[in-house]
């Protein structure tokens, strides 16, 4: 009978049950929450960092209409549909801390398990990558998620602005689905940094491309068409997007609330499942080739 | 003599990776032009590229480049300085008799080179988007420039001295 058991469940044979990969989520989230616990100033620098970045923009457009000697908010809705210039700016931003949170925290994750060689460790582990990466991407969620209503909370108190007006169900909405085909993208972006490895540089380039494809500081209206076109495939545009219409009753990028939704909830079904297999066959060749851990 | 062969060894360490410089490139442009369609959006509808728009452009660019200029200055020694800390050769750097203000100033002598050369390119860029930058006194700019810098090297050290307290 034991010996049995320990042919059905030893040797490394045997499979963990849903249990067993919902301890392995638990675990690894409960790790990094554990290791930032320690960098208190990082999570408030993360929140601070959006009002910041939309600060710039306001003063910039505020010089702008004076040079002029016009009114900022009218030329804004002239060219925007609202004269709410500084929530415009600082949902912009704040969806972009989200947005560049889960692509560095998942990248960065990657780059320094290689770095301090415990990647290739956790390969020897007998838990699915999916499952660790779901624990690492759900922290990513959490700390993004706190950086984003600190951000939003106290940048409408420093802007003398009011978020919750209209719309913030359909914005809750957008921000959900929308985190979905993040996910993707952060898998994604995560075997990109493992193939290429110059990791530093390849996030700060890539978080202003994301900042330029999302229009954080103005309508994609005013890109070209052809740049239009393609930032509309790209998930945190529709996201941002979303949101801001909601809140601010802009128009949707797709026309209506409904068609926008359905788009972005088509990326969060497709996206992850694309982002998760390139991860899984970038990680296949690496380990055919020179190893995982090599950097 | 120390100064020279100090930045010749961060010009090697800059060379091996070459996509950064590339990245810092794209960087710079894309940052620029984010902020020229944000101008945009508070530019009344159809002003074109008149007058007001090379106004605007000048604004952004010039401000950027002061902006690049402390950036770089600053971060660069402090970082440096953090990552000799870490790897454990600022004390043996210390034992040598090379001059600790040259060791300082040479982190920072190539990238802001480098620096130098993307201003250019900045300069040229949004002037070709907004159809040319108003150029009124560009010896006097480029004196007060030096003299910024000069003093962005101050901020810099003192940033420098705070990374070594605070770690």
């Amino acid at each position: 009978m034991a010996a049995v058991a320990v042919a059905s469940r030893g040797f490394g044979l045997g499979r963990p049950g849903w249990r067993a990969r919902l301890d392995v989520v638990r675990t690894v989230f409960l790790a990094r929450v554990r290791i930032i616990a320690r960098y208190k100033g990082a999570i408030f620098m993360e929140a601070v960092l959006p009002i910041v970045f939309a600060a710039m923009p306001v003063l910039l457009g505020t010089t702008v209409a004076s040079q002029t000697g016009t009114d900022p908010g009218a030329v804004f809705q002239a060219n925007v549909g609202t004269t709410n210039y500084k929530l415009y700016m600082l949902i912009g931003a704040s969806t972009f801390t989200v947005v560049s949170l889960m692509l560095w925290l998942i990248g960065y994750w990657v780059r320094r398990e290689q770095e301090t060689g415990t990647l290739e460790s956790l390969y020897l582990a007998p838990a699915r990558r999916i499952w660790v990466l779901a624990g690492v991407t759900s922290y990513a969620f959490v700390r993004a998620m706190i950086a984003f209503l600190i951000a939003i909370v106290l940048g409408s108190a420093i802007f003398q602005v009011n978020p919750f007006e209209q719309g913030v169900g359909l914005a809750l909405a957008f921000l959900a689905i929308g985190f979905l085909p993040l996910w993707g993208l952060a898998f994604l972006f995560g075997a990109f940094i493992m193939k290429v490895k110059e990791a530093d540089s390849i996030i700060q380039v890539l978080q202003w491309v994301l900042a330029f494809l999302m229009g954080v500081f103005y309508p994609i209206a005013l890109l070209p068409a052809y740049l239009r076109a393609a930032v509309g495939l790209f998930p945190p545009t529709v996201m941002t997007d979303g949101v801001r219409a909601s809140i601010l009753n802009l128009a949707f990028f797709y026309g209506s609330a409904y068609a926008s939704l359905a788009v972005l909830f088509a990326m969060a079904i497709v996206v992850p499942l694309l982002g998760y297999e390139v991860f899984e066959s970038t990680e296949r060749r690496l380990r055919r080739r020179e190893g995982v851990g090599q950097y | 003599m120390s100064f020279w062969d100090m930045s010749k060894k961060k010009i090697v360490e800059f060379s091996r990776y070459p996509v950064a410089f590339v990245a810092l490139f794209v960087q710079i442009f894309l940052i620029i032009a984010m902020f020229l369609y944000a101008a945009l959006a508070f530019t009344p509808p159809g002003a074109g590229a008149t007058a007001q728009a090379r106004q605007l452009g000048a604004t952004i660019v010039y401000g950027f480049v002061i902006g690049l200029f402390l950036s770089f200055t600053l971060w660069e020694i402090g970082f440096s300085i953090r990552e000799e800390q870490t790897r454990g050769t600022l004390e043996t750097l210390y034992l040598s008799p090379a001059s600790k203000l040259g060791s300082l100033v040479a982190r920072v002598f190539a990238i802001l080179l480098w620096v130098g050369a993307l201003s250019v390119f900045a300069v040229l860029f949004v002037g070709s988007v907004v159809g040319g930058l108003p150029i009124a006194n560009a010896a006097l700019a480029l004196v007060v420039l030096l003299f910024s810098i000069s003093g962005f090297l101050g901020l810099a050290f003192i940033f420098a001295g705070v990374t070594i307290k605070l770690k």
